[in-house]
């Protein structure tokens, strides 16, 4: 999964590093477990394009839209887990 | 039908009327004369004063000169707060507060300039007098009230407050971000000392104008000094209003949308604008108040009218809902706490806030539909 462009997103809450990812290519189902291994994944297939959220404890949780080539990263403690770890997790997964 | 279905008019208004659009491109593409050097050829001091005076006309004001031009909210209540003579007094202020207000009170608070006094809120977001009432101390200098809250949509009852604060002598300030534009206001009738308000939301100017009402006998310092662009051999500020508080380039743009945004508001009406969007609440709130899942705030039935909801969706974060809305049915709304921290912890929202629904006079019904279908899909996927 190839990262074309990174934007910081705005919220409420302090303590948090929220960023949008732009990927080169839409993402797929397989890719979404493949990124959420180890964690928490819920997967709504019910909606016309299915919503996941992928919560890795502690360290970040990734939502988006299956068939989107966007999703958004919130990273828990940037300081143990900085954004170029989650965009090397990525580049690993075809 | 427009690209995106945009429910998020309490922070600011989209679609702005055609003939605001019109009056900023004409505006724009106008000689820039400088107002007060160029004779009848300039329309544009004309339509600053009439900015003014239709203003004043919405909010009774007498004297027209008395409301200043800022760049929003926030500068004018900086203005307020930070040049009324406080120091050493005690501010009140309520729960339902927007960072606006809450930001500068507490670093004045912090500073050890003022002490501040917060009054509580009911679960929907609603503020008694007589809990304001029972704060009041001897060295109360303000009293600093929200009219319509931005996360519920509740209105206090600022006639009530006003006549509290005017018995006793205290600066009575109303942050009327949410309600100018919406609701009636008589800053006479309702003894108000300050009024603020944004430009950019119900008022229907663009980003970056907002102002406010200052009662004439209110000793505040400027925010800001500097060019006025007359009296330029004086050195100090002009101290004659409005230009005391209006030091720097004017956001003439800015100006020109608010005055076609107020001349669209007394065209249509008021009540008839805000009873449009009142429906359409009401329509929404309806339908989703049957839901089991759906909590909503304010927890009162449509009865009692607001523009404004919010709602959370058990299981789910509203973080989350406000994502699929917008990117599964092109719908934008607001989710959070909507940068008013403590009300969430009165209505029941805190830490994580809620989903926030602020339709326009503009929105359409079929708009409406979709969002009542949109919603369906969503609470069936939590269950």
């Amino acid at each position: 999964m190839k990262v074309v462009e990174i934007r910081h997103m705005e919220d409420c809450f302090d303590g948090s590093l929220i960023k949008e990812i732009l990927l080169a290519d839409n993402i797929i189902k397989e890719q979404i477990y493949t990124l959420g291994e180890g964690g928490y994944i819920q997967y709504f297939s019910d909606f016309p394009r299915p919503f996941y959220k992928i919560r890795i404890s502690g360290l970040y949780d990734v939502k988006g839209i299956e068939g989107n080539n966007t999703m958004r990263v919130h990273l828990k403690s940037p300081e143990t887990f900085p954004l170029e770890k989650f965009i090397n997790l990525l580049s690993e997964i075809n | 039908m427009r690209e995106y279905i945009y429910l998020n008019n309490s922070a600011t208004s989209y679609p702005k009327p055609e003939s605001v659009l019109c009056g900023v491109e004409t505006f724009l593409r106008q000689t820039p004369f400088h107002h007060s050097r160029t004779g009848f050829d300039s329309s544009s001091e004309d339509l600053i004063f009439e900015c003014r005076k239709q203003l004043a006309d919405l909010f009774n004001v007498s004297d027209p000169s008395r409301i200043i031009f800022s760049s929003g909210a926030t500068e004018s209540l900086n203005t307020a707060l930070r040049g009324l003579p406080l120091q050493g007094e005690e501010i009140v202020t309520t729960a339902v507060e927007h960072n606006s207000v809450l930001r500068p009170l507490k670093t004045m608070e912090k500073s050890g300039d003022v002490k501040l006094s917060i009054v509580d809120c009911d679960e929907n977001g609603c503020v008694s007098p007589a809990s304001i009432s029972e704060k009041l101390k001897q060295n109360t200098g303000a009293i600093v009230v929200n009219h319509c809250s931005n996360v519920t949509g509740i209105t206090n009852d600022i006639e009530t407050i006003g006549k509290i604060a005017r018995k006793k002598h205290i600066t009575f300030i109303v942050d009327a971000s949410q309600s100018a534009g919406v609701y009636p206001i008589d800053v006479q009738k309702m003894n108000i000392d300050i009024l603020v308000f944004a430009g950019h939301k119900s008022l229907y100017g663009i980003q970056g104008i907002g102002g406010a009402y200052i009662r004439e006998g209110l000793e505040i310092k400027p925010l800001k000094v500097g060019g006025t662009g007359v009296r330029s051999d004086y050195l100090y500020q002009p101290e004659s209003v409005p230009m005391y508080y209006e030091a720097g380039t004017q956001n003439l743009p800015g100006i020109i949308s608010l005055y076609y945004g107020v001349k669209y508001i007394l065209k249509e009406g008021i009540d008839v604008m805000r009873e449009r969007k009142e429906g359409l609440v009401c329509r929404m709130k309806t339908f989703l108040s049957r839901q089991e899942k759906i909590t909503l705030f304010p927890k009162m039935s449509c009865a009692d009218n607001t523009t404004v909801f919010c709602f959370n969706i058990a299981g789910l974060d509203p973080e989350d809902v406000g994502y699929i809305l917008e990117n599964n049915y092109g719908i934008v709304v607001r989710s959070g706490l909507h940068c008013a921290p403590l009300i969430h912890r009165h209505i029941g929202t805190f830490p994580s806030g809620s989903v926030r629904i602020s339709p326009s006079y503009f929105t359409e019904d079929t708009e409406v539909e979709i969002f009542n279908d949109a919603l369906n899909q969503i609470i069936r996927m939590a269950e």
